[in-house]
């Protein structure tokens, strides 16, 4: 049994720009930006909660039954429609279509506390999370 | 300028955990293989996608929606003259080192109504990302104002991003900043969907 858990998670993003010829067109990595984009954190923790499940259109689930948690991970899983996070029931509404991650450490107002993760889906997808409990 | 523009984002995360050694030495760590209540896990986890050409602006609201700028920039290139928000000297809100500081008053890097000191005026965003480069923990809210909203901790190193939202929720529209101490610094995009 393992006696220790840390999560380390990267959020990273290319922005890029099309430049268009009279023969087609080219994607280039931003001349506003010049280059890709990262950052890594590992956070410890001591619980992890991992799961899958569905939502129906119009419904909503707070996960892992309102735990307070300090690192969210959650994927639209599904093919067609999104899916919105709530953190804390107010604050953040997240975007997430089809195939999209979120990957954060949470909090209550500043606290350092954590915070509750509830999805919501106007049309119902599937979705996977992984929460951390510090 | 740029005749169109997108951006390809994901995130990664590495579940671990580890063993305390006989000897005293570092821990080693591994793939997780079941989460707490016996699920099993023994994988990463991830997810990419693209916020497309139609869902983001190619004429952004200004030079800086993004805080730096490429290394081969050429100083004639900062040319929008627009007040408040342009990149003239006289106009610009943006850290020209590339990195933001940011204290214990909220800063406002955008929001979704119209104001005279905000980074971003009065434009629905398509995409935020914003990474903390400094040494001190901030917090992000999403909510008009900042409020109670500080539900994202980003600390040193570390990176958010998610897309933005209309007026409507889901609103991602009003990002504000913080410490609990002393600075930070960050380095955000902050790229509109409208025009």
């Amino acid at each position: 049994m393992a006696t220790t858990y840390k999560i380390r998670y990267k959020n990273h993003c290319t922005p890029q720009e099309k430049i268009s010829f009279s023969t087609g067109e080219r994607w280039y990595l931003d001349s506003d930006c010049g280059r890709k984009l990262t950052g890594d954190s590992t956070v410890t923790i001591n619980s992890t909660y991992y799961g899958i499940g569905t939502l129906s259109g119009g419904a909503n689930v707070t996960l892992e039954s309102s735990r307070v948690v300090n690192f969210a991970f959650v994927k639209n899983t599904g093919s067609t429609n999104s899916l919105t996070i709530n953190i804390g029931g107010d604050g953040a509404f997240i975007t997430l279509k089809v195939g999209e991650s979120f990957a954060a450490q949470i909090d209550n107002n500043a606290a350092d506390s954590g915070y509750t993760v509830r999805l919501d889906s106007a049309s119902g997808t599937d979705y996977e999370y992984f929460l951390g409990d510090v | 300028m740029a005749d169109g523009r997108r951006i390809v984002f994901g995130s990664y995360v590495v579940p671990q955990e580890g063993e305390s050694p006989e000897e005293s030495l570092l821990s080693k760590y591994i793939l997780l293989q079941q989460d707490s209540s016996g699920d099993a896990v023994a994988k990463t986890l991830g997810g990419k996608s693209t916020v497309v050409e139609a869902e983001i602006q190619a004429n952004q609201w200004s030079d800086t929606w993004v805080s730096f700028a490429h290394s081969q920039m050429n100083w004639e290139d900062w040319d929008d003259d627009n007040d408040i928000y342009g990149n003239f000297w006289e106009d610009s809100y943006e850290a020209w080192d590339g990195l933001l500081s940011i204290g214990t008053s909220a800063v406002q890097l955008s929001h979704s109504t119209a104001s005279s000191n905000s980074l971003v005026i009065d434009k629905t965003l398509a995409f935020v990302y914003v990474k903390n480069t400094g040494d001190r923990t901030c917090y992000l809210s999403c909510e008009a104002g900042g409020g109670s909203g500080y539900n994202i901790l980003i600390p040193s190193g570390g990176s958010v991003q998610f897309r933005g939202g209309a007026a409507d929720t889901p609103n991602c529209d009003d990002i504000y900043v913080k410490t609990l101490g002393s600075t930070t610094t960050i380095e955000y995009v902050l790229a509109k969907s409208e025009a």
